[in-house]
């Protein structure tokens, strides 16, 4: 093999190794910091307020206009929010926007989805094996089944889990209601909870190979399948569903191209969200639900976006606000001029290895400059042979990675 | 030559590679008989959900295995032939050094992977046992990583034994250490395998560095 593979094999080895470590290393030592802002509808103002980290447990709490907040008064602001505490130092309001509410009645009419982006179909390693579970009013707790579906291409193949085989009359029964349903196989999306922690089990949305959503529910021990109205047109990305004791919601789909949809349980009406810019690849999304109005925030590491809903989920108002980088100046400087560029693995909207060459910054280029510079005086000689050009062309493109990799790895 | 040479590196791992046989298959029956035993203790499908949603790996047993296979290996062909200085006189054989130091690492790498192969069939077969053919399955690009690790471990520790300056071994150490350690990322099932291309890339690197050295061991002609 040519030296020179061999040779710029062993440099490539190093960049990569250092443009993996380095920027690690520095973070740990200088952490990022940002507001990473908290936002909220105040029922009281009638306008967002919200919190802003500013470091070291120390928060900044601000509304709309401008007016600041002590903690315990940014918690007056949002009642619905904070019912218990301020129940505690009876500082609950007598009437909120015009109406009286208990603790109890808040409690009863308070729901939140939360929608992380790396939970989302497709940003996360995932088995399609689901619990369904039995649906049996004479029973208090929820016990897990001893079996778990699989959609395959003509069956939902029901597998019993103490003999690993298939449970060929559950299998029948529920591949039987499906078919009769209209169910077209495959199963494109799946949708569920498949956990026993929640108030009660609402089964599963599936989407057909048509299009048409259906929904699959186990009532002592039989199927029960609806075929839904869901327009079958929908592009869905994934099918949330949330079990509430509120019992107004099924659960929550997200297309792929960012719109977002309540399904109600008022024969599966579904309700459009108004937010627009919403990524579902690299957002988070959260619905906040009180008794006088709806809330949804959209955020990445740059902004968050609020859209605040009467509780017939019309528009009432909107704010964005910038999630500011509070790293100080020289740490950002210091970082782009030693790092043209990191490679990561992690990603915040993924549960999954995602390989991503992130680029530096302005400083970077200046950094590079100085590494040349220091290759010259490090050499003691203007580059005569056309390995020394070649490792100046690394450094040009690599940066300090480059410099420490042709250096160290010196045949001299 | 091809066939003596390859007998010769075989006659120098055979009882290294017998012993890390033996502790694949001690390895397999533990995994085997643990998934057993919890099987037994907790409702079967407790388990298959924390296996399925949670991601808790059954097999974690064998994640260092094929590494430290690697690294034994590699010592048991190089240190010998470094400490008698054989490997100069092989290295002076009539054949192209680095033709050479291929035939020595096929011998090594030939029996990593036939251990490797082992592990690839045998735990998804344990886990086919209790568990849907999905989650056997899932066990396959889940260990991949594992698996160059022990690979880049091999050719890593030949590049080393064959380097001869103290200071670029440190080096060596340093960023082999930390490719092979991005092995290891994450967490439950398939967690590297969107990145799998990529590790599979640094194969041929390492191969590259084990040549660099060899080319280095010669000139110095240690």
């Amino acid at each position: 093999m040519p030296r020179v593979m061999t040779r710029y094999s062993l440099v490539l080895l190093t960049v990569v190794a250092l443009a993996y470590l380095m920027p690690a290393i520095f973070d740990t030592v200088f952490p990022r910091q940002s507001t990473n802002p908290l936002l909220l509808y105040s029922p009281v103002l009638n306008q967002f307020i919200y919190q802003e980290s500013l470091g070291n447990h120390q928060f900044h709490y601000q509304d709309e206009a401008g007016r600041t907040y002590t903690r315990s008064e940014f918690e007056q602001q949002l009642p619905f929010l904070y019912y218990r505490n301020l129940e505690l130092k009876g500082l609950l309001p007598p009437s909120i926007g015009g109406q009286a509410f208990d603790a109890e009645t808040i409690r009863a009419e308070r729901h939140a989805i939360t929608i992380h982006s790396r939970r989302l179909k497709g940003h996360f390693p995932l088995l399609d094996l689901y619990p369904l579970f039995n649906n049996d009013p004479r029973v208090a707790i929820m016990p897990f089944p001893e079996d778990m579906f699989r959609f395959t291409d003509q069956t939902m193949e029901f597998i019993n889990a103490d003999d690993n085989r298939t449970d060929q009359e559950l299998t029948e029964s529920f591949t039987s209601a499906l078919q009769e349903a209209g169910f077209v196989f495959p199963a494109t999306v799946i949708g569920g909870n498949p956990t026993n922690l929640k108030p009660f089990d609402d089964g599963y949305f599936v989407r057909d190979s048509r299009g048409h959503v259906f929904h699959i529910r186990r009532v002592l021990n039989q199927p029960e399948v609806v075929k839904t109205s869901i327009d079958p047109g929908l592009d869905i990305l994934d099918i949330i569903v949330s079990e509430h004791h509120r019992r107004e919601l099924h659960g929550t789909i997200i297309t792929t191209s960012g719109k977002v949809y309540l399904v109600t349980r008022e024969s599966y009406r579904l309700i459009s969200l108004p937010i627009s810019g919403y990524d579902p690849g690299s957002m988070d999304f959260k619905l906040l639900i009180d008794p006088l109005h709806r809330t949804v925030t959209i955020s990445n590491d740059q902004i968050v976006h609020g859209v605040a809903m009467d509780t017939a989920y019309r528009p009432l108002r909107t704010f964005t606000l910038p999630n500011r980088d509070l790293t100080p100046v020289p740490v950002l400087f210091l970082r782009e001029f030693f790092f043209p560029f990191e490679i990561t693995f992690e990603s915040p909207y993924r549960s999954q290895a995602a390989l991503r060459l992130v680029s530096g910054g302005p400083w970077s280029f200046a950094g590079i400059l100085t590494a040349l510079g220091l290759s010259f005086i490090l050499r003691r000689r203007p580059p005569r042979h056309s390995g020394s050009w070649n490792d100046l062309a690394i450094i040009a493109m690599t940066g300090f990675y480059g410099l420490a990799a042709v250096h160290l790895l010196d045949e001299t | 030559m091809i066939r003596a040479l390859l007998f010769k590196e075989w006659l120098k791992i055979r009882w290294f590679w017998a012993a890390a046989l033996a502790i694949h298959v001690a390895i397999f029956l533990r995994i085997f008989f643990d998934i057993r035993g919890r099987i037994g203790a907790e409702h079967a499908e407790m388990v298959w959900y924390q296996t399925v949603h949670l991601g808790t790996l059954l097999y974690s047993d064998i994640r260092y295995l094929p590494l430290l296979t690697g690294l034994v290996l590699a010592a048991a062909q190089f240190i010998p032939e470094i400490l008698g200085r054989r490997l100069r006189l092989t290295l002076h054989l009539p054949m192209h050094r680095d033709s050479m130091l291929l035939i020595c690492l096929a011998a090594g790498l030939s029996g990593l992977l036939s251990l490797c192969f082992l592990s690839a069939v045998s735990i998804p077969l344990i886990l086919a046992k209790t568990f849907p053919i999905p989650v056997a399955l899932s066990s396959l690009p889940t260990m991949l990583p594992w698996i160059l690790a022990g690979v880049l471990a091999y050719l890593g520790g030949v590049t080393l034994l064959l380097e001869t300056t103290w200071p670029r071994r440190v080096l060596l150490i340093f960023v082999f250490s930390i490719l092979i350690a991005l092995h290891y990322s994450g967490r439950g099932y398939g967690w590297l395998t969107p990145a799998l291309p990529w590790l599979i890339a640094l194969a041929p690197l390492f191969l590259a560095a084990v040549f660099e050295s060899g080319r280095r061991f010669r000139q110095r002609g240690a």
